[in-house]
């Protein structure tokens, strides 16, 4: 098959070469014509998935994503579903978005499941930036996302017994939970990482307490209480 | 040899994509028993599931000795091909980089040292990614027997060829697409990636994913229309490989004086090339089975370095050298 020459410095234009540079322009318009309006569909099919994995969801902005993870516009830039940081994880807290979506194949800590123990392997893997390295010992400066105490459904807080689960189990118990009288837990939303081990321990079936991913670039996670 | 080699070289890699997450599994289950003690351990390991349960048994057989201290196995492999982690170094390929780069994120430092390796490989040996190490076209190579078992039978399979330009399309406007959307399309359309991923799932979480509806539809196309045919005219990842070893250094040539002319080597290319006519260029993976095949031993690898004979250099410059064979 004979085939249009290249343009080349001082050669003719051909007709041929010529409709095919209009139809790659033509193609190039459509395909980032058709992108920009399916702009909206990155983050709503994830949340309607989210809601699927995780009860409480429906509340939350965006999912809770590993340790170091970079601002969540971003990390969806840079996050290319290789998998590595849930590869390393000790515990298998990191899960991946389902399905086929846009957003499928991106980490996320189900904390209703496992929470994150903030070892900090998987931030010091991920090849993309996607989540900035951090040692173990800089736990304190990781922002996952926030728990919220449902006083609804705390045993101390209701009267239904002794626990101090959520309590024990935070790697900054003490700082980010405190014990009030009669054992009630309390956050301190300043100091809490969002690890989520204490929505992991919470004895409540439908846990009292639950981290809260931050939300994404204005539009900040709804409380649930 | 070379031939052996290849054939070695992918088992190997098809391995490590099984046992990366099977490592992994073990970490957890080391992880769990130095943590909460035997009891609580062999529950958290009972409740993975079958097949995960499966892999931590099987490698506790493996690993009987080793330390409980010991640093886990995923600190020095994991992952697979598109992000492949050997040591403390993480390596991705190329179409990883070129996502990450169109999206916007930045962090390009960190993208273009983790792409090193497999760039200057293919800048010098040319596409010999997808022939060496992909997992998919290792996979799809086995179901050559299964196509040939199908005309014996009298299944109609076809033939079919498309333009060898639409996998740059699908590059082009897949880069613009990620740039445009602010997320990654690559992995989820780029088979490597797709069938790293659902191992990963169904080994390590025993579930599967829509990937592999995805792999299953590029298998039976591969089966039914044409050999090859994500590989040749489909695949975003090939595209970029081809383009970059587009002035490779190793290629496979002909000695014309003992070439026969008997046409056996292009009727074995999986990708429809020519390399009677040296027309082989940037899409051969050196997959050697034209060598492999040549009754004469006319073909061989050889170097092409600047001033040396370039038989396929014309071939190179245009895409549709098969149509012309």
């Amino acid at each position: 098959m004979k085939t249009a020459r290249p343009l080349k410095k001082g050669a003719k234009l051909h007709r041929r070469t010529f409709v095919r540079l209009i139809g790659w322009a033509v193609s190039a318009l459509a395909v980032g014509g058709v992108s920009w309006l399916a702009r909206p569909l990155v983050q709503r099919p994830l949340r309607r998935r989210l809601a699927e994995d995780h009860p409480f969801a429906v509340y939350v902005s965006g999912p809770l994503r590993p340790p170091g993870a970079v601002e969540e516009s971003l990390f969806r830039k840079r996050c290319t579903g290789c998998y590595l940081c849930g590869e390393v994880c000790p515990v298998k807290a990191i899960r991946f978005v389902s399905g086929t979506g846009l957003a499928s194949a991106t980490p996320l800590v189900l904390p209703n499941t496992r929470g994150c123990i903030l070892c900090m392997r998987c931030t010091r893997v991920c090849p993309t930036g996607a989540l900035s390295p951090l040692e173990e010992e800089q736990a304190d400066q990781v922002r996952m996302g926030v728990a919220v105490l449902d006083k609804r459904t705390c045993l101390p807080h209701i009267h239904r017994g002794r626990c101090e689960a959520c309590y024990t189990v935070c790697p900054f118990k003490g700082e980010a939970i405190i014990q009030k009288g009669l054992l009630k837990p309390e956050v301190v939303a300043e100091k809490c990482v969002g690890c989520g081990l204490c929505e992991e321990v919470c004895p409540v079936p439908t846990k009292a307490i639950h981290v809260l991913p931050h939300g994404t670039k204005g539009r900040p996670a709804r409380r649930l209480v | 040899m070379w031939y052996l080699a290849r054939k070695t070289t992918q088992t190997l890699v098809f391995l490590l994509v099984i046992a990366a997450p099977a490592a992994a599994l073990y970490d957890v289950a080391q992880h769990a028993r130095s943590i909460y003690g035997e009891s609580l351990a062999a529950r958290r390991i009972a409740e993975m599931g079958a097949v995960p349960d499966l892999m931590v048994r099987a490698q506790e057989y493996i690993w009987g000795s080793r330390s409980r201290n010991a640093p886990p196995l995923s600190e020095s492999l994991a992952g697979s091909p598109w992000a492949l982690r050997i040591g403390g170094y993480v390596m991705i390929e190329p179409l990883n980089a070129l996502g990450a780069l169109a999206a916007g994120g930045g962090a390009a430092g960190k993208i273009l040292l983790a792409v090193l390796p497999l760039l200057l490989l293919t800048i010098v040996l040319g596409r010999v990614f997808c022939g060496w190490l992909c997992p998919v076209h290792f996979l799809l190579e086995m179901t050559d027997s299964l196509r040939a078992t199908l005309v014996r039978l009298g299944v109609p399979v076809r033939n079919l060829r498309l333009k060898r330009g639409v996998k740059f399309a699908v590059l082009g406007l897949g880069a613009l697409s990620t740039s445009v959307i602010g997320a990654q399309i690559f992995p989820l359309i780029y088979p490597p990636a797709v069938f790293g991923r659902e191992m990963f799932e169904f080994i390590f979480y025993g579930s599967l994913g829509g990937g592999a509806i995805f792999l299953l539809a590029v298998a039976l196309v591969e089966i039914f229309l044409s050999r090859r045919i994500w590989c040749r005219y489909l695949c975003p990842g090939g595209g970029l490989y081809a383009l970059l070893g587009s002035f490779r250094v190793v290629s496979i040539n002909r000695v014309p004086s003992l070439c026969d002319s008997c046409g056996d080597c292009n009727e074995t290319c999986a990708f429809g090339l020519s390399p009677m006519t040296d027309r082989t260029g940037m899409e051969c993976t050196s997959c050697l089975e034209c060598v492999r095949s040549c009754p004469t031993d006319a073909l061989a690898i050889r170097l092409n370095l600047p001033g040396h004979f370039r038989p396929h250099a014309d071939a190179a410059s245009s895409l549709s050298g098969e149509e012309a064979a």
